[in-house]
């Protein structure tokens, strides 16, 4: 067996992997994006977001870095970059709910949150407060989208190579599809489900048919 | 399938028109027959690669593809055995169906 699906990352450290995704290498991009995607919603949960929102905020935070990538490489750490600028972003969000109304103080932590200054700016971030939001919708469908990928590349590693590649691609592929044709959030998730399981099954075939000595195709 | 028509005539039937992925051939199947037929990914693979290990027809890969996550698709041709087969079978469900069938060329 081989995971073929999850290539070895040939980046040694953030300034390298950020120096390619300027470099215009998606796969660059996306291992950023799964390196600190946790990172970044976990920043955000703390700041009590619902979850409409924090798919907004997630995406938001992502175009920023996208944008302004070339000062994100001479800054110390991208790590500590991400953790501001998503701050910065979450305490306007909140701002702005207390303007219009929609969010009551609380008490707790996450008044304690609120209340808390925001984080320090810089020129560096000013591109921060210039980005507007992200549509809701476009935000969840790529959320979803990224979520249905790394599923399905972590059950890539327990495949076999042919399957890893030719299945689970397929199946990436309608996914992609399925999620740009605006199907809705239950079906994707009850898809991927059905996607998981035809392909063990496909998998345990395949190891039946290397039993009873059919060839093996590459 | 909703009809009784199998995975592997349907796969041949198909790649009569040319080359074609896993996904491609699920669309094709459908788009040539109104929906009435449609094959599903769990079963597909396992005949493609089945009608490869008989050498029906043969794959090769793609360059890599964003919208897979960096995967290549694996294209599958039919060899000229797949050809025959293919011809075969169509001729057998025209048979089953009482279309006149055309006598082969000599």
């Amino acid at each position: 067996m081989t995971n073929k699906g999850l290539a070895p990352a040939p980046w040694t450290g953030d300034h390298a992997l950020v120096n390619s995704v300027l470099r215009g290498d998606l796969r660059a991009w996306h291992a950023l994006v799964d390196k600190y995607s946790q990172l970044v919603y976990a920043v955000i949960l703390r700041y009590g977001v619902n979850a409409d929102d924090a798919s907004d905020l997630f995406q938001t935070v992502w175009v920023n870095v996208y944008s302004d990538l070339e000062k994100v490489r001479k800054h110390d750490s991208l790590r500590s970059w991400l953790i501001t600028a998503t701050r910065r972003r979450c305490y306007r969000w909140r701002q702005e709910l207390l303007g219009h109304g929609r969010l009551v103080r609380q008490s707790g932590p996450q008044s304690q949150q609120k209340a808390s200054p925001p984080a320090r700016t810089s020129p560096s971030h000013r591109s921060d407060a210039q980005e507007g939001p992200v549509p809701a919708p476009y935000a969840q469908r790529a959320v979803l989208f990224h979520s249905c990928v790394t599923a399905l590349d972590l059950l890539a590693c327990l495949m076999p190579e042919r399957i890893a590649t030719e299945d689970i691609g397929d199946a990436v592929e309608d996914l992609y599809r399925r999620i740009g044709s605006g199907q809705p959030a239950w079906r994707i998730r009850l898809k991927l489900m059905t996607t998981a399981f035809w392909i063990g099954i496909n998998a345990i075939r395949e190891v039946v048919s290397a039993l009873k000595g059919k060839p093996r195709i590459s | 399938m909703g009809t009784p028509i199998t995975a592997r005539a349907a796969i041949l039937q198909a790649l009569i028109e040319g080359d074609a992925f896993g996904l491609e051939i699920i669309e094709r199947v459908q788009d040539r027959t109104g929906g009435r037929v449609r094959l599903h990914q769990g079963s597909i693979y396992p005949a493609l690669r089945s009608l490869e290990r008989e050498g029906l027809v043969e794959s090769y890969e793609s360059d890599p593809v964003p919208e897979r996550g960096g995967r290549p698709r694996r294209y599958y041709y039919l060899t000229a055995e797949g050809v025959a087969a293919a011809d075969g079978e169509r001729m057998a469900i025209l048979s089953l169906l009482g279309v006149p069938v055309p006598e082969a060329a000599p």
